[in-house]
């Protein structure tokens, strides 16, 4: 009797961990700046990964399991990411990861996701390192779903040249996203023709610009070719307008963001390029954004639709791979044709999507679509 | 271009004089370097946020939000800073910089890490003196510099609580044998140090945009001056955030952003190594 008794318990205990983990979520790992300079890209990262989550969940998850999201903070810093993402997949024991926001933390999970191995799927950083070294000869677990910053400056390289712009001063943050962007639009723009007068680059946070400003009011230039995230350019276009200059703006300046909304009236004819626009004219974007502003109280930033979109295209991936097998999973994501907003998500060779990109401008105080281009 | 250049540096050199003067003031009290002090100007700026958005004028949510500050600061002084007087000097550094950590993530929890607008009349009016191009609102940063100078000089060399302020600075266990209330003069500086803090974040906060982590950049700016002018000399640190930003706008403006921020670093490391007293030493110390 007893013996029956342990048996039975001894069978419950094995089998009782097993069916609720039958039940249990999936979780998806978010690695991402929750505190520091860009906490608050990391939290529109947060919000729309959990939408996303969300609508899932409400039509029943995936394979019968719920989906989470677990986001970790990284501070965008490479040697934080790695411990951020090292506990996400050791002690929350996540099945995917998403990427970071900074290029710098995201090239630094690369090699963290080959060892587990699980799959990433990067949507934000722009980084064109990522793409050389994922896919075919590379690593093989890491996806990309937004275009690299080589793309995107050669577009911008081409928009410059047909506004008949004949000179560019730059000023761009102190991060590989700027930098590198400086490096090659400043090429691009060689070949072209268009005379480069001066570079200047600051830390991100910086609040006082007005000494570069001050300078470019003084000589005759084109255009201000500028690389700022939102809380940055909100000052810039601040002290812009303080010294009232009139040199549109091109590169990639966060015109789309909610912060500078009420000043564009002041930049007619200045331009930026961005994989995404909340103000975009389509059906399902409209959809998205109204659900995310009655749910958040904001307009939803570029990184809140990337990642919505990454944690959709993971969904999809673990419905076709039929398990959270990491083979499995990583197989069903190369072949994935994931249908986003803009177009159709499909991995090249070297795990880079080539999803649209959009042109736009500001005209008549609003910022409207130009030109909607492939990457 | 160039007097465009000496206003930007004289606005931008009051707002970094008013943030290292209250932190240098409690050093020269206390000797207790407050890690805090950055978060106290920050949270004097979202102060007069939540003021002006329940609907306060900005002429009315900004003494109000100084005063808050003043509140917060003895709070942090009566839980941090008291505690670790007397003891070795890591534990206060370690207190106040749980301080400011605790109050950075409160602030993020409760107005979220998304830049916010301070609004004010005066942030968006342009005033033009011939080539020169100013915002009311920096004037109102210069104004209020001015003003908070001139105040902390008639308290403390025209009170019987300066009086106080000034003999505990020379000697502490001077103050203690003849009976002045150190603690009392204590929780008076942390709180006007504090104030002072407040007062820049609330004057400085329509001027740029603010986030809950604006105080970090700001302390180490603060710390700069406070090193280059003397610890603890008032005076000083006065001086050389005024010189500070004057430096930062010329070089910004004439050379490039990258080799502005290296100036006020460099001068700190060049002072530690042929004057580590600072500049302003045999001090007049309050």
């Amino acid at each position: 009797m007893i013996r029956q008794l342990a048996t039975a318990i001894g069978v419950l205990l094995v089998v009782l961990p097993r069916l609720a983990a039958a039940q249990e979520e999936i979780k998806i790992g978010v690695p991402g700046p929750v505190t520091g300079a860009v906490g608050y890209l990391g939290q529109h990262m947060r919000w729309g990964s959990e939408l996303a989550a969300e609508e899932i969940n409400a039509r029943g998850g995936v394979l019968g399991r719920k989906l989470a999201i677990q986001m970790e903070d990284t501070k965008c810093n490479p040697a934080e990411a790695v411990s951020a993402a090292e506990r996400l997949l050791n002690r929350d024991r996540v099945a995917v990861l998403t990427g970071d926001i900074c290029s710098s933390a995201t090239l630094a999970l690369m090699p963290v996701v080959e060892r587990k191995p699980v799959p990433m799927v990067v949507a934000i950083s722009t980084h064109p390192g990522i793409t050389e070294k994922a896919g075919v000869g590379g690593n093989r677990w890491v996806f990309r779903t937004n275009p690299t910053d080589v793309a995107m400056a050669k577009a911008m390289g081409s928009h410059i040249a047909r506004k008949g712009y004949k000179s560019a001063a730059f000023l761009v943050e102190d991060t590989d996203y700027g930098r590198t962007g400086m490096e090659i639009l400043k090429k691009e723009l060689q070949a072209k023709g268009i005379e480069t007068v001066s570079g200047d680059v600051f830390k991100q946070k910086e609040t006082d610009f007005l000494p570069v400003l001050t300078r470019l009011k003084g000589i005759k230039v084109d255009t201000l070719v500028v690389y700022a995230l939102d809380q940055d350019l909100v000052n810039i276009m601040k002290q812009y307008r303080q010294l009232g200059l009139r040199i549109p703006l091109s590169g990639r300046p966060a015109l789309v963001s909610g912060l500078v909304k009420d000043m564009l009236p002041a930049f007619n004819g200045s331009s930026t390029i961005y994989p995404y626009y909340a103000g975009y004219e389509g059906a399902r974007n409209r959809e998205f954004v109204a659900r995310f502003a009655q749910k958040y109280k904001e307009e939803p930033h570029y990184v809140a639709f990337a990642n919505y979109e990454a944690v959709h295209l993971i969904a999809e991936a673990i419905k076709a791979a039929g398990s959270t097998n990491p083979d499995a999973m990583r197989d069903a994501i190369t072949k994935t044709r994931y249908a986003s907003m803009l177009g159709t998500v499909a991995f090249d060779d070297h795990h880079q999507a080539h999803n649209k990109v959009l042109i736009l401008e500001v005209k008549d105080g609003k910022l409207v679509v130009v030109e909607l281009l492939d990457s | 271009m160039l007097e465009q250049h000496l206003v930007n540096g004289v606005i931008l050199g009051a707002g970094y004089a008013l943030i290292a003067v209250g932190l240098t003031l409690v050093y020269g009290i206390l000797e207790v370097v407050n890690f805090a002090h950055g978060e106290l100007y920050m949270v004097g700026a979202y102060a007069a946020l939540s003021l002006t958005l329940a609907g306060a004028p900005y002429g009315w949510a900004a003494p109000a939000a100084v005063l808050a500050v003043g509140a917060v600061g003895w709070v942090a002084y009566r839980c941090a800073i008291r505690p670790t007087l007397g003891r070795p000097y890591e534990a206060a550094i370690l207190a106040t910089l749980a301080v400011s950590i605790i109050v950075q993530n409160g602030a993020r929890l409760i107005w979220t890490a998304t830049p916010r607008e301070v609004p004010s009349p005066l942030a968006y009016q342009v005033v033009e003196i011939g080539t020169v191009a100013v915002t009311s609102q920096q004037l109102l940063v210069l104004g209020v510099a001015v003003a908070a100078f001139g105040g902390l000089h008639l308290l403390i060399f025209h009170t019987r609580m300066g009086r106080a302020v000034r003999a505990c600075a020379q000697s502490r266990d001077g103050c203690l044998m003849v009976g002045v209330d150190v603690r009392r003069v204590a929780a008076v500086t942390v709180v006007i140090g504090g104030a002072l803090a407040g007062l820049a974040g609330v004057a400085m906060a329509p001027v740029y945009n603010i986030s809950p982590t604006m105080g970090t950049g700001a302390v180490f700016k603060a710390f700069a001056v406070v090193i280059i002018g003397g610890m603890g000399n008032v005076l000083g640190a006065a001086a050389v955030g005024l010189a500070l930003g004057l430096l930062e706008s010329l070089v910004g403006g004439y050379f490039t952003l990258t080799a502005r921020d290296a100036v006020g670093f460099l001068g700190m490391i060049g002072v530690l190594l042929l004057r580590p007293q600072g500049l302003f030493a045999r001090r007049v110390r309050a």
